[in-house]
């Protein structure tokens, strides 16, 4: 990322991830997260970020360059990164939606929920219940209860569903 | 491995002329086994036929289909757009007819291959399905079982949940007392609005049509409508549209869904009462009366769509959300509009287009924007809002307005169909000093042949920054508006617009205006952009041209262009995108050039 004597002087920012690491970059695209963007605005260049870890950190950099360029040809390049950039594992999808969430950047969060929606859907809720690990805290007369109110949702379209936790 | 997966996607695309589902799909089982296998084994319900090299889960996929689309309202919103099942006999009838397609293009592999193919077909089906197992367990391998999505914010769970189907939702509400509650106060977000027609439901081709013939068909119509409350009772819809021209046929079902229609937290709501809605109204003695009653209940209502009927309001209701409320093609009776008025204390913005007004109009309460819009009837219009702050107003006969209360009235929009001396002469005075921006549509005489009539005696609008003129005569206006006199009488003017509207025919050579022109002792040095739209070069328009060149001493812009919008007129005939011929433009030009006495302006010639 060499500058030329030719090129605007581009503001940098400077990120710091909640391991001390700072990564630097150019502020036109790091405005992408809503929660820079108001940090910016109050005249902050070094920002610190204490609820996002390096790895994670990284990733997001990764995925606002990459969104930073968007332009009318590159959409379909952008939508191959989205699709790769989602196949990770759980904890890391986790990490990052939290990051993104608290870094106000939209369009990720929209992306995360997708996929985990994605990995949501056909899944019996017996299977979803063992991946996530979800208790169930329902006591055996408000469970009947709640099964009761979506009597439909559980037993019409069985089908398709998924009962294996793999 | 690889050979049996390359196997896989040749078996495929030779059993597959028929189905017609992507022959893609095959190639890229070569390069990404995980993810295709997948697709092939995994999920028979989702697609219409996945990889269909299976025979046997095909039909069972097939046999899944029609129960899941015959299910009026099924539960996936995302594949089928008009859910609700508004048209649950177009379902059936397509999910009736994959099976057979299945079944014709495994009947033909069958019949081709004989036995020769069936048993690869097994085998595959048992490798393809081993793949599946396989590679699915990878993704979770390497997690450890925490609880993950419970980590995760309210409002991104919700997202998340937004983004599956209904029933998969609704599942989702067994997993725990917090997941019961997300679901509760999710919003669908891929939700389209859920819209009932009644001419879509039995595929009547022809536009008008008295009235829906078959007693069934309307039947499952209803069907469809209470289905639809069962499943969204309690969750919050965004929009729902009813186009049923049947409605009284059906008195006490509809009135229990209108009731019931607020159990569902619609947003917006869109009811028409007779399809399709031409307008103006015909017959208004035929027209429905739909009692705003049965709306009591909605207590998140924000927008209001009524259309082909008769308001009548109830003194009970309270509409506290309502935001914007639009009646079209109704008929209004004496002060019920005062009565709807006065329930509504959060409405903002009144439209009423085509309908019947009653004689005496009073509009009061917290609107900010009321347009009203080629009504007749009515021909005393009080206003009496505080908020008030943009009227538009188009109706078909004489109108008196009362400006009793408006304080903050700042842009208004008239077009009085008979003379214009009114809204030049008392207008000004009812408006106080506050009008800042004034839309006039004047039509020409057309009885008489005499042109736009502009008193000379105009008063003067204290405050007035934008002017817009439409002048619309089918033929030629010999006298256009006395420059001076206008601009006299809005000595804060900014922005005049102008726009003529000649309908049938320019004479060439027109005659030399009646009046003189009365030269102005005064300059007037605020008019800082002139469009004229409608151009054509004419004596008269020159002289009102050159006049303004004169006087405006900041002018900055001057745009003329035979080209214009009308904004009164029904149809959308803008032709915006007329322009001079070289030679005219130069001639123009040449009249005009150096007559302006400001430095800094500018002249476009389109």
């Amino acid at each position: 990322m060499a500058s030329s004597s030719k090129t605007e002087q581009k503001k940098m920012l400077i990120l710091k991830s909640s391991e001390e690491e700072e990564f630097e970059i150019e502020e036109s695209i790091a405005v992408q997260s809503g929660t820079i963007k108001n940090m910016v605005e109050d005249d902050f260049t070094l920002i610190p970020l204490p609820n996002v870890d390096t790895e994670t950190l990284i990733k997001i950099i990764k995925y606002m360059k990459k969104h930073g360029e968007k332009t009318k040809s590159n959409e379909k390049d952008i939508e191959e990164f989205d699709k790769e950039f989602v196949k990770k594992s759980f904890t890391e999808l986790k990490e990052l939606v939290l990051a993104a969430n608290y870094l106000h950047i939209t369009s990720l969060i929209d992306l995360l929920c997708q996929a985990f929606a994605d990995r949501i859907k056909n899944k019996s809720v017996k299977a979803i219940r063992e991946i996530f690990g979800i208790p169930n805290d329902f006591t055996p007369e408000e469970e009947a209860e709640v099964y009761e109110q979506h009597k439909w949702a559980h037993e019409e379209g069985k089908e398709h569903i998924d009962h294996s936790a793999y | 491995m690889n050979q049996r997966s390359r196997l896989l996607p040749l078996l495929l695309l030779g059993l597959q002329s028929n189905v017609e589902n992507n022959g893609g799909d095959g190639i890229n089982v070569v390069q990404q086994p995980p993810a295709n296998a997948n697709a092939a084994g995994g999920q028979p319900g989702a697609n219409a036929n996945a990889a269909g090299a299976q025979a046997d889960d095909n039909a069972n996929a097939a046999g899944g289909q029609p129960d899941d689309n015959a299910n009026a309202a099924g539960g996936q919103p995302d594949a089928n757009p008009n859910a609700a099942g508004a048209q649950p006999d177009a379902n059936a009838n397509d999910a009736g007819a994959q099976p057979d397609a299945n079944a014709n293009a495994a009947g033909d592999g069958f019949k081709r291959g004989g036995g020769k193919v069936v048993l690869p077909l097994l085998a595959l089906g048992g490798i393809v399905r081993w793949i599946n197992y396989y590679y699915r367990r990878r993704p979770t391998a390497d997690d450890t079982k925490e609880d993950y999505l419970s980590k995760l914010s309210d409002d991104v769970l919700c997202s998340i949940l937004g983004k599956l189907t209904l029933r998969e939702a609704a599942q989702t509400t067994i997993l725990s007392t917090r997941w019961r509650y997300l679901f509760a106060s999710m919003q669908l977000q891929q939700q389209p609005p859920f819209l009932f027609r009644c001419l879509e439901m039995f595929g009547i081709d022809h536009n008008i049509h008295d009235r829906c013939p078959y007693y069934q068909e309307k039947d499952k119509f209803m069907n469809a409508l209470f289905q639809f409350l069962r499943l969204y009772c309690d969750l919050r819809v965004a929009e729902v549209k009813l186009v049923c021209c049947f409605v009284r046929e059906f008195p006490s079902a509809f009135t229990h869904w209108f009731r019931s229609i607020s159990r569902v937290g619609v947003e917006r709501l869109f009811l028409s009462f007779e399809c399709p809605g031409l307008v103006p109204i015909c017959n208004s003695s035929k027209l429905l009366k739909f009692s705003l009653e049965n709306l009591s209940q909605s207590s998140s209502l924000e927008h209001l769509f009524l259309s082909h009927c008769v308001v009548l309001p109830s003194p009970q209701v309270r509409f506290n959300s309502l935001t914007t409320l639009a009646l079209r093609a109704v008929v209004l009776k004496c002060r019920h509009l005062e009565c709807i008025l006065s329930s509504c204390s959060n409405l903002e913005k009144l439209t009423i287009e085509h309908s019947k007004l009653p004689y005496k109009l009073r509009l009061a309460g917290t609107v900010k924007q009321v347009v009203i819009w080629r009504c007749d009837g009515g021909k005393e219009i009080d206003l009496h809002a505080e908020y008030l702050h943009t009227l538009e107003c188009m109706v078909w006969n004489n109108v008196r307005f009362f400006f009793s209360f408006v304080p903050t009235l700042e842009n208004v929009t008239v077009c009085p169909w008979w003379s214009n001396s009114y809204i030049f002469s008392r207008g000004a005075r009812d408006l106080d000093d506050q009008v800042k921006s004034l839309t006039l549509g004047a039509f020409a005489d057309e009885v008489n042949y005499s042109p736009v009539e502009i008193p000379t005696e105009i008063e003067t609008f204290r405050s007035l920054r934008t002017l817009s003129l439409t002048l619309i005569s089918n033929y030629e206006v010999l006298h256009l508006v006395e420059p001076s006199e206008l601009l006299d009488a809005c000595p804060l003017l900014r922005n005049f617009n102008l726009v003529v509207v000649i309908k049938k025919s320019r004479r060439i050579n027109d005659v030399r205006g009646r009046r003189r022109p009365h030269i102005s002792p005064w300059y007037h040095d605020k008019l800082k952009q002139v469009t004229f739209g409608g151009f054509y070069g004419t004596e008269s328009e020159m002289r009102l041209v050159l006049y303004v060149l004169t006087v405006a001493t900041v002018l900055e812009k001057m745009f003329l262009s035979p080209g214009y919008e009308n904004y009164f007129s029904s149809a959308p005939q803008t032709k915006l995108n007329l322009s001079f011929d070289e030679g005219k433009r130069n001639s123009i030009q040449q009249k005009l050039h150096g007559r302006a006495i400001s430095r800094k302006a500018v002249m476009i010639i389109q």
